[in-house]
């Protein structure tokens, strides 16, 4: 992943990696720009034109209206399938026989498809928010818990006797013992998370929501609009880009900084 | 007497990987005094981790039973460890570490006093990935003995270091428990070790590992002078030929 590289280096390595990236973001707005002026196909708007449909829809307000809705379904979804696929992941690591009689559920969740799973929890929960956010969860629980399992898997029994030894209560012992161990899982787990679930908020939106930027690009998709769908996508994308570089990436580096390389 | 520590291995036995029944320890029988400190010795692979990792209530999958010492508050004893790798949290600093083992309605009490007694002053901020080996055993001695045990358990707690770090970390340890009371039981492979700490030592058999002899050490830790302590592997070696060489 793209962070990974740069979380044993030092601020020399992390500059030249930002430029890196800088580089790399122009080379493609370069692309984008030469392919319009030289082949000019019909349905592909140049950059300026897509950054100023995002001005005036900024301006106008609905840019912001849709990103702050679809983040806040994208957050709530997210620690929903954090809290519950570690949860479960720690469950089927741990113990053999819950291991025995999740594994199959878990493989046909990990198996059924987005659109099916949001389907069902519209026509069973209803077309609310509620719905919305337990179907994206959904989605991501089964990859959380496989993840997690792994690291569940791993956990260290002499850590776990001190625990035991020194009378930790259970959640002391999640807090310093276990959940400290997870961290790398976690962590892998919340980078292919937040990027999942970000792609099925917008199936979910689009099927049964009258807001977000699902519901935008659903809008634009009908008058075949590509200046608004590229707009909201390279908007969102870059909510998304903010999130992983000023939240995840920091914090990872964060849990990790008793390791002996990061100090 | 109910302070005292009893502890009755019937039989140990562990399940081998091609499905043989392997006894580790059978008719094993352990009584401490308070305050005492009694060392096990014995060959190697003669169960004598395993009969500590049942005092500790980490097995409980043998026949046999267990009495510790009466706790402070009636409850059972507490515990302080160290065993044969330090087992730190590596993600917790040293006085976190420390402080993570007392019971939650201590966590704040003072610890100024030991961190100096035990030469960590400097070292409370660190994380367990910075310290050498020596001073990761004292931030370990300092963990068993923050929660005030009434036993404390050593499984060969001072292998894998350099002789004289250890030496050193032996007489810090013999200092410290002089001025504590807790009832202590040790595993050591080395005998001049076991000599120069425990007023008891305790010989066992090979496997299935049992009770064979002891000996009692009534001299003063201070004055036991290599003398004394050749004096001693001798003696052990002419009663014990078999489990121990001189």
């Amino acid at each position: 992943m793209a962070g990974s590289g740069g979380d044993r280096s030092g601020m020399g390595a992390g500059l030249s990696s930002g430029l890196w990236r800088a580089v790399s973001l122009v080379a493609l707005l370069g692309l984008w720009q030469l392919s319009v002026t030289l082949i000019a196909p019909r349905n592909l708007p140049a950059p300026a034109a897509v950054f100023g449909f995002m001005l005036a829809e900024a301006a106008s307000g609905d840019l912001g209206r849709h990103l702050a809705i679809t983040l806040a379904r994208v957050l709530a979804a997210f620690a929903l399938a954090m809290a519950v696929g570690t949860a479960v992941g720690i469950a089927m690591g741990r113990r053999r026989m819950i291991n025995r009689l999740a594994d199959t559920w878990l493989i046909l969740l990990l198996n059924t498809p987005a659109l099916v799973i949001a389907v069902l929890c519209y026509v069973w929960i209803g077309l609310t928010e509620t719905a919305v956010v337990v179907a994206v969860a959904l989605n991501k629980i089964p990859n959380v818990a496989v993840t997690l399992r792994e690291g569940a898997r791993a956990l260290d029994p002499r850590l776990d006797e001190i625990g035991l030894v020194y009378r930790f209560s259970w959640a002391k012992r999640l807090r310093h013992i276990v959940l400290p161990q997870l961290a790398p899982y976690t962590a892998a787990a919340a980078r292919s998370g937040i990027a999942l679930i970000w792609k099925v908020v917008l199936l979910v939106e689009l099927l049964g929501r009258s807001n977000g930027v699902g519901f935008a690009i659903h809008l634009a998709f009908q008058t075949f609009d590509v200046t608004a769908i590229l707009g909201y996508t390279l908007a969102f994308a870059a909510v998304m880009l903010a999130i992983e570089y000023g939240l995840m990436q920091p914090a990872e580096r964060r849990a990790s900084r008793w390791r002996p390389a990061a100090a | 007497m109910t302070e005292r520590l009893s502890l009755r291995i019937d039989s140990k036995i562990y399940p081998t990987v091609d499905g043989k029944r392997l006894t580790a320890l059978a008719g094993f029988e352990l009584v401490a005094e308070p305050g005492s400190f009694t060392c096990l010795i014995g060959p190697s692979g003669c169960g004598k981790s395993t009969a500590l990792r049942i005092l500790m209530g980490l097995d409980r999958d043998f026949a046999g039973a267990v009495t510790l010492p009466v706790g402070r508050d009636g409850g059972s004893a507490r515990l302080g460890v160290m065993f044969q790798e330090p087992r730190l949290l590596p993600w917790r600093t040293v006085e976190q570490n420390v402080r993570l083992a007392l019971p939650d309605r201590e966590r704040d009490r003072d610890l100024a006093g030991l961190f100096t007694e035990l030469g960590l002053d400097e070292m409370t901020g660190r994380f367990p990935a910075e310290l050498s080996g020596g001073l990761a055993r004292r931030a370990v001695l300092a963990r068993a003995l923050a929660v005030e045990p009434e036993l404390l358990i050593l499984d060969e707690p001072f292998v894998s270091l350099d002789a004289m770090t250890a030496a050193r970390l032996r007489r810090l340890t013999a200092d410290a428990l002089d001025r504590r009371r807790a009832t202590t039981v040790m595993v050591t492979h080395d005998i001049r070790e076991a000599l120069a700490l425990a007023d008891r030592i305790v010989v066992m058999s090979a496997r299935p590992g049992r009770v064979v002899g002891e000996m009692a050490i009534d001299v003063a830790r201070a004055a036991r002078d290599s003398a004394f302590i050749e004096a001693g592997l001798a003696e052990l070696a002419g009663r014990h030929p078999e489990q121990v060489r001189g």
